[in-house]
């Protein structure tokens, strides 16, 4: 027989039955659809994974006093009593030590973030759209919002439009403290060979630098833009305002290349500035508000990995070598671990659910092996009748098999249209999301072929088996 | 053209041994019209499933111009059962989920002869057998005596050697059965030869030969003498 002749045979057969058959391709449909889906999910899960796993926030892990540290085991429903203990505070030495200790490719610095005033931009009324406000205003953190919420009432009206317009009222603080201040980096050289960050000119400051505190600063690209135009901000003077309130002269001695090149990132969402509008300096080139005791002490030591780390291997690696020097009172906290618990999560309640998708499409294989079977009993006399004609059994067998195949491929494609229907509804629902690329499309089908050699097998084997003598005996 | 020598065939209902054909020596020339007459269990039918090649004797020789198909595969069995026989049934046995004129082609498709073909040569045969007005109509919509000449027009599709055609009158009212006695009548006279299995001696009486079964064995074989009128 020609293929498109068993083919055409097989489909009369199917819609003879067409009910039953329709049942049997719902039945594949719904089976597969689910399994498409959870794949579509696992397939979600590893490219979140990997995206993290290159993003250098995730490779950076934090060591903090294990006394104020709450250890977060990943389950929001379980209240971790905090450990008592020696509070630990991280010295220069420390660091030093760390560095020595630890292998290749793992950076340790330590970063501190502060906002100091500086007089260069509060000086500069033309810089600033809205500077006459802050400036009359004296803006500082915690009193921000009110002052601005008085006066945009006696500005014009296109610029209350613009402010209500373009950003909530409550982030225009922010923009108000970036108009007086600059945000600071506090960091040890560590910080920029992990970040890797790039100058537009100048040099960085030095481990000497850091030791001895000199008042040396590197600019973000915009913040010398907007700090000098089109000067040359080498040698210049910035002049910073501590949080005791005293006065320091900053030598500029280096500008960062630009890292955010959209100019909209000015403000991100959450009303912080770009990296492009901050500054650093050496971690011990400011006086810090904060610590009282004389020593040069820091709440928290970051160790930044570098890529050629496997990122669980190294935390390891990590948590080893601080166990030894600190001897237990120091955690090593990290979103590795948080972010692992959480996909490990997905990926469990993925496999539960294709557990169960696994067994209804098992059970509906098993059902319709015994339709099939019951087929096959019905036109034991066709059977009979195609043998006298010129088949074989080699042709009753395929012909058979092609009919489970046809069910199968149309269940198969059936599912695929309803596991995006599925990714749908669970994204509306539960806000998970799912993607259903090729991979999972090409599995689809080949578990409909599967799942059709499953049932159409057997049911053919036997046609195929069948004695035509016997056969044309039945009345 | 057709030889047997000593075809047994022999069932084993447990212990007991059903001795259906037993040394069965026969031959069959090109053009012939033969009857096989016997009583009930006799073997007509065994006999007639290994002219056919659907069924294996348990010993002998079968010979088909000279090639013995009982050397034969399954593959090369298939194609012989496609193209030298064709086969007639008491019961019509047509398929019900195909046309009168699909019914046709079936033996024709097995033959790989492409579809625009398959379905003219089966109109012809259609009409040959005066079903040309009912290509279209499914078994069920059939008469018994239309569905056995679907049946008969099926069994000449790939213009077979030998029409082997078992009761095909035993369904059917006398005057319908005479209709089809007379087409097979006239395929004989147009050179098919056919082998007619049956109970009724009227029906026997025409075909040229008549052969006679009794516990498996050739008891009589003969030719009928056509009474002159
Ligand atoms: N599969 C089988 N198993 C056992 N015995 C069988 C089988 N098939 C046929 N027989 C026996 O072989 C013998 C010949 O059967 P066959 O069908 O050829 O008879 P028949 O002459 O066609 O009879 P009828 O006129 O009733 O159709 C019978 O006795 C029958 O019981
Ligand atoms: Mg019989």
């Amino acid at each position: 027989m020609l293929f498109t002749d068993k083919i055409r045979w097989a489909f009369r057969h199917s819609r003879r039955r067409f009910f039953e058959s329709l049942l049997i391709v719902l039945t594949i449909g719904l089976g597969i659809s689910v399994v498409v889906a959870i794949l579509g999910l696992f397939s979600h899960v590893t490219q979140q994974q990997s995206a993290w796993m290159n993003d250098k926030h995730f490779r950076t892990v934090q060591l903090y006093s294990a006394d104020s540290f709450r250890a977060h085991d990943g389950s929001p429903l379980k209240v971790v009593p905090m450990i008592e203990r020696e509070k630990v505070d991280f010295t220069l030495d420390d660091l030093a030590e760390l560095k020595n200790s630890l292998p290749e490719g793992l950076f340790v610095y330590i970063q501190e973030n502060t906002m100091l005033r500086s007089k260069l931009l509060a000086g500069d009324e033309s810089e600033v759209t809205i500077s006459n406000i802050s400036g009359s205003g004296g803006v500082e953190f915690g009193g921000s919002f009110s002052v601005t919420m008085q006066v945009s009432e006696e500005i014009t009206e296109v610029t209350t439009e613009e402010i209500i317009e373009e950003r909530p009222s409550s982030l225009t603080s922010f923009e108000d403290i970036f108009e007086t201040h600059i945000a600071i980096n506090q960091i040890t050289s560590d910080f920029i060979t992990f970040n890797e960050l790039e100058l537009e000119s100048g040099t960085w400051f030095t481990d000497k630098d850091v030791d001895d505190g000199n008042k040396v600063i590197v600019l973000g690209s915009k913040l010398a833009t907007q700090l000098f135009e089109d000067q040359d901000p080498i040698g210049k003077v910035v002049p910073l305002t501590s949080h005791t309130g005293v006065e320091y002269d900053f030598i500029v001695i280096g500008v960062v290349a630009l890292i955010h090149d959209d100019l909209d990132e000015s403000f991100s969402g959450m009303g912080f500035r770009s990296e492009d509008y901050s500054a650093y300096v050496p971690l011990t080139a400011v006086e810090r508000s904060y610590f009282e005791s004389d020593e040069l002490t820091f709440h928290s030591i970051s160790i930044g990995v570098s890529f050629e780390w496997d990122l669980g291997k190294a935390i390891e690696v990590i948590e080893t070598e601080v166990n030894r020097y600190f001897g237990g009172a120091v955690v090593v906290s990290s979103s590795y671990a948080s972010q692992k618990e959480t996909e490990q999560m997905s990926k469990k309640i993925g496999l539960v659910i294709g557990l169960f998708a696994s067994v209804g499409l098992v059970i509906a294989t098993i059902n319709i092996l015994n339709l099939m079977l019951a087929r096959v009993l019905t036109r034991t006399k066709s059977v009979g009748i195609m043998i006298a004609l010129g088949g074989n059994s080699a042709s009753i067998f395929s012909e058979f098999l092609l009919e489970a195949i046809i069910l199968g491929l149309f269940g198969a494609l059936l599912g695929i249209i309803l596991s995006f229907g599925l990714a749908k509804i669970l994204q509306l629902l539960v806000l998970i999301s799912i993607s259903i690329k090729l991979p999972q499309l090409l599995i689809g089908i080949g578990l409909g072929l599967v799942v059709s050699l499953l049932f159409g097998v057997y049911p053919a084997y036997q046609a195929a088996k069948i004695n035509p003598v016997d056969a044309l005996r039945i009345e | 053209m057709i030889r047997l020598e000593k075809i047994s065939k022999e069932y084993f209902m447990g212990e007991v041994e059903i001795k259906a054909l037993d040394s069965v020596d026969l031959a069959i020339q090109r053009g012939e019209f033969i009857s096989i007459m016997g009583p009930s269990g006799s073997g007509k039918s065994t006999m007639l499933h290994i002219l056919g090649a659907l069924d294996q004797p348990s010993s002998g020789c079968y010979y088909l111009e000279d090639v013995a198909i009982t050397e034969l595969s399954d593959q090369e069995l298939s194609r012989i059962r496609n193209k030298h026989f064709g086969f007639i049934f008491q019961s019509y046995n047509l398929f019900n989920e195909l046309t009168a004129l699909e019914n046709v082609t079936v033996p024709m498709m097995y033959a790989k002869f492409p579809k625009r073909e398959r379905n003219e040569l089966a109109r012809t045969l259609l009409e040959r057998v005066g079903m040309g007005h009912r290509v279209s109509h499914y078994p069920n919509q059939l008469s018994g005596g239309e569905q056995q000449r679907v049946a008969i027009a099926r069994a000449l599709a790939n213009n077979p050697t030998l029409i082997l055609a078992d009761e095909p009158t035993g369904n059917l009212a006398t005057d319908q059965g005479e209709e089809i006695l007379r087409i097979l009548s006239e395929l004989n006279e147009q050179g098919t030869t056919v082998v007619i299995v049956t109970h009724d001696s009227k029906v026997a009486q025409s075909a040229k030969r008549l052969i006679q079964l009794r516990d498996g064995r050739i008891v009589n074989d003969a030719p009928i003498q056509k009474a002159i009128s």
